[in-house]
Parts: structure tokens; sequence; C-alpha cells
């Protein structure tokens, strides 16, 4: 290496770093959470072991070998947190196998062998196969099924893949709402910003740069300030209800915090300067050259527009919508501020999911789910997006 | 020039401020004949651009009318107006191809889809870039582009087409190319043509009329020979083409407009024009091209102007011809070219000559 080639990389260096550290590293980690699932092996390895030769035909229970592997595993085991993490994880895959497995746990010391029977008279879940083709099947390291979770999917005991309870699948719907409020949030905003930053790229320079003041200021503030402050403005005895009651236009108070409108009005004037940014530098730089020439080549003034500047300021539009829709989807301290229990999106069970229940697996899932959706999202938005290849870049 | 009784278009009397205090076209009238090719030359900030933009309809005049075609056009818009533009920088539309650019003023007048395509090919193949057609503006050089927007202005037989500076992104001899281009468009054409420069020679080469701006006012209008032979003031002597202005006091007047001048640097005194009604003993500038200068050998072979002896303070080299200078004051400095062949002398500094010039190639002004 020579000196210059070293002083390039040294000039790099803190940002690869940056970039590894607080990016690569923690989204490879949530990748992997996603799909890790150690907790059973973790604390039933003679189990697991021994039933790797033993196939669930509905109804018998396994040898007596395996049996006593369980119980070697509890007696020899920490006894500990690892037999707790796996309760938890089976659970998960079926509610009600925590307090088999804890009832197990605390009747091996008094049970005698052949357990094959004893461990059946003490907790009659034992005698058939369910139980243990469950453990089985949550023995590999790792597993599919906190992302088929994800999508309202759930593996049973004969390894075939069905869609989850009524009453437990909210994911597809979670998805679904989360998408949608993020397209009308960019919609709102490319409806409102555009004749805004057409406006601004109007403007002398100093007017400009006075209007451009008034977009960032609302951006130097923090999106919990401005979000609280919605959730102040849009209360039922808040200031907009007090004005509306005083000038007489309803007769009781609106219901606005807390509802789909709320989320929607927050977040446009969160991330309305997303949008009006990048579009606007497209079309300070895009002036209104293109539009004079359209007019004196016998444009009339909407076909001035629809012909000319929109599709050279197409560019700067889906620079816009692109950030403002990545950050929608992500969304999570306004919706769940301003909105209802409705309203939340991915983010909130994901925090729910690494915060309340702590199952990481799940966080992770959702996690990855929303990234690739995004991708996808975006991809396809590019494809149906009309050529723009020769417009004004962002 | 076509009936200059009946103008195609008229401006009277127009005034445009942008601020409302100063005015940066002041009082224009100006008249352009059918089928004429007229430029507006001027320095940079002297307002040809806002007079083309207001003939255009992107700028509406402060006060004074513009007629075209004997009817007022203040309040057509320019989608109206049916003139076709060349803008600086061309103003290609970057998204489409070169036959799309073209096609786009005949589909806004709603033109059948094969005349329109048989109208784009022909305007390329006279702008001769029919090969170019599926480009898109990104991939043409300079010279191309200039001439896509040339073939642009005109696919839709405008009534007349306005430039503003559309060769001042070319290099010299892509420039001195076009001019000659367009010169032959205007022929074959027959178009009315409102041309807009900042550099002489090629408002000379190209123009039948030429009218030079200062401070948004016409200083004179004429056509180029008019220019460069008489010009009416000082400013347009001095813009017009390159000219020695020289102190000068009047030392007497006489019959026929002529002056006899005392040129202060040169201790001299030659005969010159006036144009302006002057006194003995005024202060004056002698206006007379380095061309018209002659070296002479004897006094009296300068006819009636005189002549008178200098030094030269400095030779120029050209490969076509010498400059001579003379005059120890660089701003007041005498030039004059002399031709440079294998069979001329070698000019070096210090050498003594004769200088003189025809009594009407010199004329004065007050400084
Ligand atoms: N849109 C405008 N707003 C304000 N002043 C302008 C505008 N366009 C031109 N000017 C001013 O008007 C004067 C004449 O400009 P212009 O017509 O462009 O001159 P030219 O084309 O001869 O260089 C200049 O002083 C310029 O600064
Ligand atoms: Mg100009």
């Amino acid at each position: 290496m020579n000196g210059k080639s070293k002083m390039s990389w040294l000039l790099v260096a803190p940002l690869l770093i940056l970039v590894c550290v607080g990016f690569i590293i923690p989204i490879g980690y949530t990748l992997i959470k996603a799909i890790k699932n150690p907790e059973i092996t973790a604390a039933l390895p003679r189990t697991t072991s021994a039933l790797e030769n033993w196939e669930w035909d509905g109804k018998s229970p396994p040898p007596e070998a395996v049996y006593e592997a369980l119980i070697a595993d509890i007696e020899q085991g920490d006894r500990g947190r690892n037999y707790g993490s796996m309760t938890r994880r089976l659970n998960f895959e079926q509610s009600g196998s925590r307090s088999i497995m804890m009832k197990a746990r605390r009747i091996a010391d008094k049970i005698e062998a052949p357990y094959a029977v004893s461990l059946p008279e003490a907790v009659p879940e034992f005698g058939d196969g369910d139980i243990w083709q469950l453990i089985k099947q949550n023995s590999n390291p790792y597993t599919a099924r906190y992302l088929l979770r994800a999508m309202d999917l759930t593996v049973t005991l004969d390894g075939s893949i069905e869609r989850v309870a009524s009453d437990q699948a909210i994911f597809v719907d979670l998805f679904k709402r989360t998408f949608v409020i993020s397209i009308w949030v960019t919609v709102l905003c490319v409806f409102l910003g555009y004749p805004t930053a057409f406006w601004m790229s109007t403007l002398s320079d100093r007017a400009a740069g006075y209007v451009m003041l008034l977009v960032l200021i609302p951006f130097w503030t923090s999106i919990l300030v401005r979000t609280t402050a919605w959730f102040i403005l849009l209360q039922r005895e808040g200031p907009i209800n007090a004005a509306l009651l005083g000038t007489g236009l309803v007769d009781e108070p609106l219901r606005m915090i807390f509802t789909r409108f709320a989320v929607y009005i927050a977040m446009v004037h969160v991330l309305l300067p997303f949008f009006i940014l990048p579009i606007y530098s497209v079309m300070k730089r895009l002036g209104m050259e293109y539009v004079k020439a359209a007019a004196s080549l016998g444009a009339p003034p909407w076909r001035q527009f629809v012909t000319v500047y929109l599709p050279l300021s197409m560019p700067g539009v889906a620079a816009g919508a692109v950030i403002v829709f990545m950050l929608s989807v992500g969304f999570y301290i306004t919706p769940a501020l301003v909105g209802g229990l409705q309203d939340q999106m991915v983010s909130y069970y994901i925090a729910f999911y690494a915060n309340q229940t702590i199952n990481l697996g799940m966080a992770s899932s959702l996690a990855v789910l929303l990234l690739l959706f995004t991708a996808a999202t975006i991809a396809i938005a590019k494809k149906l997006l009309p050529e723009t290849g020769s417009g004004i870049r962002a | 020039m076509s009936n200059p009784v009946e103008p195609f278009v008229m401006f009277r009397n127009v005034d445009k401020s942008y601020d409302g205090k100063t005015n940066v076209v002041d009082g224009l009238d100006l008249d352009i004949a059918k089928g004429e090719f007229l430029t507006l030359l001027g320095p940079s900030g002297s307002g040809k651009t806002t007079t083309l933009m207001m003939l255009a309809g992107f700028e509406a005049p402060s006060a004074g009318t513009i007629q075209f075609d004997g009817k007022p056009i203040t309040d057509v818009p320019t989608y109206k107006r049916d003139f076709g533009m060349v803008f600086q920088n061309y103003a290609l539309f970057p998204h489409m191809s070169v036959a799309e650019n073209l096609a786009f003023p005949l589909r806004m007048r709603k033109v059948a889809k094969p005349d329109i395509t048989a109208k784009v090919k022909k305007t390329l193949d006279i702008v001769q870039l029919g090969h170019l057609a599926d480009r898109k503006p990104g991939q043409l050089s300079g010279g191309q582009a200039q001439r896509v927007a040339l073939a642009r202005s005109i696919v839709f037989d405008p009534k007349m087409v306005l430039m503003d500076e559309p060769l001042g992104a070319l290099d010299k001899q892509l420039r001195e190319h076009m001019q000659l281009e367009i010169k032959r468009l205007h022929h074959e054409l027959d178009i009315t043509m409102l041309y807009v420069t900042h550099d002489q020679t090629e408002a000379l080469t190209m123009s039948d009329r030429i009218a030079v701006f200062n401070d948004g006012k016409i200083q004179q209008i004429g056509t180029p020979s008019q220019m460069y032979g008489s010009p009416q003031n000082k400013f347009v002597a001095g813009f017009m083409g390159e000219n020695n202005a020289l102190n000068g006091r009047i030392s007497s007047t006489g019959e026929d407009g002529l002056v006899s001048v005392h040129l202060t640097d040169f201790d001299a005194d030659m005969k010159a024009v006036s144009k302006e009604p002057l006194q003995i003993g005024d202060t004056v500038k002698l206006m007379v091209r380095p061309e018209r200068v002659r070296l002479v050998e004897k006094a009296d072979a300068g006819g009636p102007a005189g002549a008178f002896a200098c030094k030269v303070t400095d030779t120029i080299y050209y490969g076509d011809h010498v400059r001579l200078v003379f005059g120890a004051d660089l701003n007041n400095a005498l030039t004059t070219r002399v031709p440079h062949d294998s069979g001329s002398r070698d000019w070096a500094k210090g050498d003594a000559v004769l200088v003189s010039w025809e009594p009407r190639a010199a004329i004065v002004f007050q400084p």
C-alpha cells in the first residue's frame, strides 16, 4: 500500500467503522435473531438428541430412553434461566406448554423409573406424543417460525403450514395498515409539498431563505415535541375543539385524538420537510427555462406543466416520496401518542416484543419483514414510475 | 428589407422597469421589417434580453405598445404568439429525444402524426442532423445541440424567430460556422429574425440591420456598414470594431463638417469629421480606425489632413499583419495595422515614421 492509498483509507476509516458498528452489525444481528432458535437444545440437550430417532405418529409416546433423557436434563441442567427460556419458547408455539414443562420439573425428583409410566401419571400431557413432537420440532438451531408467525402462519405438529386462529392473526392486518398509512402520508406530503416547493422556487433568494427557515424550524424541533403539540391541540378539551365550539361550527367536541385522522395530520406535519427539501433543490435547479421554452413552442400553461415541468421534476418527487415513505413505515412515537389501538404500526409491535415480552425473535422477524416489504415496495414503485433517467437529479 | 412604411414589429415608446425605479429599457422605438435580420447589439446589462423577452411575451412592458403585424400583442400570451425562440443554453427538453423535441411544437398545434414525422425529418435534414433523431439532448455536442435548438425554433413555421445569444456557449470556430448556417437559414426560409448578441463581429457579419443598445436605449440603428463606417456617437464608435480614441482640442472649424484637431499627446494638427456642433478650444476625442491609419513617406503625401511624425513604441505580431503602437500613454495610444508578408519590412521599437489618415476616416466626439 503506498502512502496515498493509506491516506485515503485513513480518511474513510471513521465512516467505515461507523457503518459497520452502527449499521451492518445491528442489521446482521437482527436478521440472525429472527431465525435463531437456541432455547430448546440449550435446556434439553439429551432429550432433543434422544428424540432424533423417534417418529411422531399422532398418538404413541416415545420410548423410555427419551423420558430418561428429559429427567436427566431437568436434574442435571442449571434448573434456572435456560429452562425458563425453553418453557417460554414452547409456550409461544403452543400455549399451555409452559405449565406442562414446569410441572414436569417440579415432580422430576419425586418420581421413579420407568418414567414412561410415572411421568404421564403425574403429568398426563406426557402420555401421548404431542408435547414430545413440539420439542422435537423446535430443536433445530434455526427456525422460520417467528417469520411465519409475523405473517400469521404457524406450523402444525405434522409439519404443515397453516394460518393461525383468527383471534391471534394480527400481523397481516398490521402490515397492511402500516403500508396504507405510509402510502397516504406520502401522497399527502406530495400534494402539499409539491406546490409549496414550486412556489418557493419562484421566490427571490432572499424570500426563499425566509420561507426555508419556516420549513426548517419544525425540522429542528424533536419529533416527540411536535407530536406532543398535536396531542395537546387535538384533545377533546384542546384549542381546536374550543375554537370550533366557540365559533359554533360544531355542537359537541369532535373526536380527533386517538384517531387515524390525528395520525395522518401529525405524521404529515413531521415528514413534510423531508419531501420539500429534495423537490425544492430539484425545482431550484430546473428553473423556469424549460417552461418558457414550452410556452414559446405553443404549449398552454397546463401542457407546459404536464409535458415538461412535471416529468423533469419527477426525480425530485421520487426522491422525496421515497424518503417520506421509508420514514413513515418505521414511525413509532407519533401513532403511539396520537393514534388509537387500531392505528398502531409495525414499529409499535416491534417495541412491544422487544420491551414487554422480551421476544427478540418476534421483534426481529417483524423488523426483517418490514425491511423486506419496504424494499420491495420501493423497487416496484421504481419500476412503475415513468423513465426519469434524464431529468434533473435530486 | 421590405416596405418600411408598415413595419412587421413595432415598439413604440416602450419602457421596462423591474423594480419600479430604473428603466432597464427606456423609451424604446424600434421597427422590424418583414423578412429582416435585425440584431440587438450592446454590452451586458444594456436591456437586449429584456427587449426580446417583451416581444416573446415573457415580460410585459411597463409603458408603451408593441405591435406585431399591425395588431398590439401585449395581451397575447406567449404560447399564442407563434414565435420561434432559441435560448442561450438551448433549453432542449432533456427527457425527450431530438425528434420528440422537434415534434413538440407540432403536437401542441395538433398537427397530424404523419405530417409531424415528415416535417421533423425535413427540418432535421435542413440542419444536417437527420442521423441524430433518436439521441437525447444530453448526448449531443454543443454545436449539435445548438442546431437542434435552431431546428426546433423553425420546425413549426413561426411568424418570426427570436434568438438570445444563441452562439455564446460555442467555441470560436464553431461560432463562425454557425453564423453562416443561421444566415443561410434566414435566406432559405425568408423568415424575420431578431437576434441578440454582445459580439460586434457577429452582428456585423450576420445582420441586415443592427441596433446598438446602451443603458436601455438604442444608440444607433442602421446597416452594418453605416454602423461601422459612420457611427453617430462615441459609444457606437467605440463599441463597433476597434477604434483609436485620441485626446485633442478643436483648433479650427471649417466648412463640410470638417474640423482641425490638435492632438494633445502627439502635438500635431489633423483634420476630422464632426457630427456635433463644436467650438474652437473644445476638448474632444478623435476616433480613427487602425486600418485607416497609414504610414507615409512625406508630409504632403497624406493629403489635406496632413501627417505627423512619431516613434513606434511597440509592435504586436498577428500573423497576417503587425500592429504598430505609437504614443507613450497606453490608454491614449494610436495603433495601426500594417500588412505582414515576406516582402514587408520588419518594424522595431523606436523606428521613426510619418502617420496620416483621410480626413473623412476620423470623427470627433465630445469626450
Ligand atoms: N428578471 C429580472 N428582474 C430584475 N432585474 C432584471 C431582470 N432581468 C434583467 N434585469 C436587469 O435589467 C437589466 C438589463 O438586463 P438584460 O435585459 O438581461 O440585459 P442584456 O441582455 O443586454 O445583458 C440588467 O441590469 C439586469 O440586471
Ligand atoms: Mg442578455
